[in-house]
């Protein structure tokens, strides 16, 4: 076990109420392992991600990295698990060019001597087949697919053992998505990179990732192999995402629950279309197993 | 400096440029281009280098009129300095002073019959100083309190924000009265300090909101993650990104404080006398309207004024342009 989440929750405090974006995740991730996160915008996938990252305190529960707590983690630690977020554009700092972007984590931990460190820099521009012209440019200049790439060679400069990806292609162009993914996937197959891959594209999930935990409503609901995860789905809302990758969520009415005010006992009972009368008041735990569901209804 | 070609660049704001330049360069070279002393001259056997700098005592008394057959002197291009009055320069002429402007005194004399253009020159070094190092401190200020505000948050962020609303809502001009009547010296300094330590207002509410803004991007969880410290995120990626906005605001800052200089000293607690400055030289003329007709005394340091806002407001303007279509 690499990464270890235990009864974790995320909570924020805006204009006196507090919203729950994530009340309960355990999960664990093996090393080598390809894990998608998967699951609708607001379903605390993004908190869960910080907070792996021990960016976002935790209101209860614990977050281990190889044994150790993430949060108040020494740099020696952080180096080890690294993000990729989402808009490459604000990832990077604007008034810094590529070449002092990459060059930042090697100074904070004194990786190398001042001149290899430009060795360095050229070879991880390689490594995400960036040409190295854009050393010295800003990003404002490059593409989006550009910017991304050098988010994953910033990220990659440390060696780390894990990559937390959040939504890393969602904000690209289709042909651009497939052109990092593919890049993505090579270079964990080669550096054994561990993997956390946050998506709602459930087609990107099932190309890259070896397992799938499903997230509803700030907590896991599915959870197994990505073959049987998305090939024969257990719980209601995972198998209405995966019907969804031809239409949106279709023949599930209603929207996506506000945070700040979750449906009592199983969140997706509004939506859900095997809903029973015991939804509407207990929470579904999730069961122990390869390939489970909190869900009452469905039973594997 | 990649900045001021840019500005250059910007023909609206090249006019600005040039007016600042000659003022900046007239308050720098001050004593070379207006002083009691030469540029050099040859005395008593011995030649004396920019004495209007050095102000040797070996000089004191001498004048063109005492100087013999080998000796000579190379006056600077005003040859009168800022607090010669007609009893050193012993000037006699039809009626007292004021003098209005003449080919002696290009822009006329004040009421002991001190050349105005010589007092404006030096006028500009004092009320550009000051200035300058009021925004200076000010944006110091501003920045470390803002900054420190805006990423740290909470308890301290509270704190810091009161402090700021009480400054805010202060009658800034009777406080620095009450405060200079206190410490009245011949140094500039306690003027500069005042203005500064009252002024880091704007600067400071201005970069807390840039910080709290820029704290949640993805660059600087991306610098977290790699275990950047508070100190280096703030420093290196927070400041940088704000300081395009504080540029500007500094820039209007030194219209704001020549302006604030020049109430302060019409009210008397501006720079001691005899020293010139051009709120000074506003107030000498204030006292001088008993000589009517000496117009000379008001307009030229008016003008000095409104140029010096004018294009400080302008090279605002310019660098606010800049800033916003730069990022």
């Amino acid at each position: 076990m690499l990464l270890g989440v235990e009864g974790a929750h995320v909570h924020y405090r805006a204009r006196g109420t507090t919203v729950e974006a994530v009340r309960g995740v355990s999960l664990t991730v093996n090393k080598g392992e390809r894990l998608g996160l998967v699951g609708e915008s607001g379903c605390g996938k993004s908190s869960l991600a910080r907070a792996m990252l021990g960016l976002e305190p935790l209101a209860a529960g614990a977050i281990h990295f190889d044994g150790q707590p993430v949060h108040g983690a020494k740099a020696t630690l952080r180096r080890r698990l690294q993000p990729v977020f989402q808009d490459a554009g604000s990832a990077l700092d604007p008034r810094m060019t590529v070449a002092a972007s990459l060059r930042e984590p090697l100074e904070l931990h004194r990786v190398g001597t001042a001149a290899s460190r430009e060795a360095h820099l050229d070879e991880l521009l390689d490594l995400v087949q960036l040409p190295r012209e854009v050393k010295g440019r800003l990003p404002r200049t490059l593409s989006a697919g550009q910017r991304q790439r050098v988010n994953l060679a910033r990220a990659l400069a440390l060696e780390p053992e894990l990559l937390i990806l959040d939504e890393p292609v969602s904000a690209l162009d289709v042909s651009v998505q497939a052109q990092v993914l593919n890049l993505l996937e090579s270079i964990a197959r080669t550096r054994a990179l561990t993997l956390v891959f946050i998506s709602h594209d459930l087609d990107v999930v099932a190309h890259l990732c070896d397992s799938v935990a499903v997230m509803y409503a700030g907590l896991v609901v599915e959870r197994g192999p990505a073959s049987r995860v998305l090939g024969s789905p257990l719980h209601p809302y995972t198998r209405a995402l995966c019907a969804a990758r031809v239409k949106a969520l279709e023949g599930t009415p209603g929207e996506p629950p506000s945070p700040a005010h979750w449906p009592p006992g199983c969140a997706f009972h509004p939506r859900c279309p095997v809903v029973v009368e015991r939804c509407r008041k207990d929470r579904p735990a999730l069961p122990e197993g390869e390939h489970r569901a909190a869900c009452f209804v469905t039973d594997p | 400096m990649k900045g001021l070609r840019a500005l250059w660049a910007d023909r609206a704001a090249r006019p600005a440029v040039v007016a600042l330049g000659i003022l900046v360069g007239a308050a720098v070279f001050a004593d070379f281009l207006a002083s009691d002393l030469p540029l050099a001259v040859r005395v008593d056997g011995q030649t004396h280098l920019f004495p209007c700098v050095t102000r040797p005592a070996a000089l004191r008394g001498r004048s063109q009129a005492t100087l013999t057959g080998t000796e000579w002197m190379i006056r600077t291009p005003i040859p009168y300095g800022p607090a010669q009055t007609i009893a050193a320069t012993g000037e006699v002429r039809d009626g007292p002073p004021p003098w209005g402007p003449d080919g002696a005194h290009w822009l006329g004399t004040d009421e002991v019959g001190r050349d105005v253009l010589a007092r404006l020159i030096h006028g500009a070094r004092v009320s550009l100083f000051i200035a300058v190092f009021t925004v200076l401190i000010a944006v110091g200020v501003g920045m470390l309190i803002g900054g420190v505000s805006g990423y740290l948050g909470g308890a301290t962020d509270a704190v810091l924000s009161r402090l700021l609303e009480v400054m805010t809502t202060f009658p800034l001009v009777f406080f620095l009265i009450a405060l200079l009547s206190v410490l009245r010296t011949q140094s500039l300094w306690p003027l500069v300090l005042a203005l500064g330590l009252t002024r880091w207002t704007d600067v400071a509410r201005l970069v807390r909101a840039e910080v709290l803004k820029l704290k949640t991007l993805d660059f600087v969880l991306a610098a977290r993650a790699m275990g950047a410290s508070p100190l280096r995120i703030v420093t290196r990626h927070l400041l940088p990104n704000a300081l395009g906005p504080v540029l500007v605001t500094a820039t209007f800052g030194v219209a704001a404080a020549v302006l604030l200089e020049t109430a302060l000293s019409f009210l008397g607690l501006g720079v001691a006398p005899p020293t010139a400055s051009w709120g000074e030289l506003l107030t000498q003329a204030h006292r001088t309207l008993v000589h009517p007709g000496a117009w000379w005394l008001a307009v030229f340091p008016g003008v000095c004024i409104a140029l010096t806002v004018l294009s400080v407001n302008a090279l605002g303007e310019a660098v606010r342009r800049k800033v916003d279509g730069g990022v």
